[in-house]
């Protein structure tokens, strides 16, 4: 993905396995997460991992299963978007604890982040117009070989 | 079958999220602020600062200034930009390029004359002639 600065896809494939496997979708989220740890090394930037894709996964969940697949087209890119702009949010919370920031810290964090958070949606926003595509394949695989 | 097919699913879908992951450098500005050997600044004294980006990538800065500390040099030519701790300046941009610990799992080391400095740029004095680096740094 280095060719690709700013921009990665963990957003479009957690939705979309989400999509697909529904609640079993939190199995290789988590196996990912503490991997991730093991290789990457269990230190304060691990910690917030243990929420922040469980987010997108439950925004996910909640939406219509059978929704219409033009709104499906819009909604998609757009909540992975927003997960992207608000990943600095999101973070914050634990970055806080962990370093013992008060809420005026806390915010001045956010804000000093909020232009990565800016790139990360655009990023994330145009990985998320696959996410409606790649899930109908993955729908039509998982008929196909666990029925 | 079915559950072998599923287990192979797992790790497929597993792979997939660290190819996923491993996103490509983060800049402020979508590129480096510099790709070139650059000289900056206005001053009586002048040193030199090899900024090495993730991939090894070296741009060095000639810089001519009167600043009292590497830090104060960098900041007025807009080459760094982080956060005030108690321990001095936490750099996470250099030339555009951000590695912040707790996003990138990255940081910005600092040597002096080739070696690991034991302060931070705000913190080291700039001596004329003197050379330095920045050293994208993953861990």
């Amino acid at each position: 993905m280095e060719v690709l600065p700013n921009i990665h896809i963990l957003g479009l494939l957690i939705m979309v396995y989400t999509i697909v496997f529904r609640a079993k979708a939190l199995i290789p989220i988590y196996v990912w997460i503490f991997m991730n740890g093991l290789f990457a090394g269990f230190a304060t930037w691990w910690i917030p991992y243990l929420y922040v894709w469980s987010v997108l996964w439950g925004i996910t969940m909640l939406l219509p299963k059978k929704m219409p697949r033009k709104v499906a087209a819009v909604v998609y890119p757009l909540l992975c978007c927003l997960h992207g702009l608000f990943f600095g949010v999101l973070y914050a919370p634990a970055e806080a604890l962990l370093h013992g920031l008060d809420f005026r810290g806390m915010m001045a964090w956010i804000a000093s982040g909020f232009v990565f958070d800016v790139t990360h949606a655009i990023g994330n926003f145009a990985a998320g117009l696959l996410i409606l595509p790649m899930s109908d394949l993955l729908l039509k695989l998982k008929t196909i070989y666990l029925k | 079958m079915k559950k072998t097919i599923r287990i192979f699913l797992v790790l497929i879908c597993v792979a997939a999220l660290f190819v996923g992951c491993n996103k490509g450098p983060v800049y402020v500005d979508g590129t480096a602020r510099y790709t070139e050997d650059t000289t900056l600044g206005n001053g009586s004294k002048t040193i030199t600062v090899t900024v090495k980006d993730n991939e090894g990538k070296a741009v060095v800065f000639t810089i001519r200034t009167d600043a009292k500390t590497v830090g104060d040099a960098l900041i007025e030519n807009e080459l760094i930009a982080g956060d005030e701790g108690a321990y001095g300046m936490y750099i996470k941009v250099v030339n555009g390029l951000r590695a912040d610990y707790d996003k990138d799992h990255a940081y910005w080391g600092f040597n002096v004359d080739g070696e690991a400095s034991m302060t931070g740029v705000d913190m080291t004095d700039l001596v004329d002639g003197g050379v330095y680096e920045l050293v994208y740094t993953i861990g």
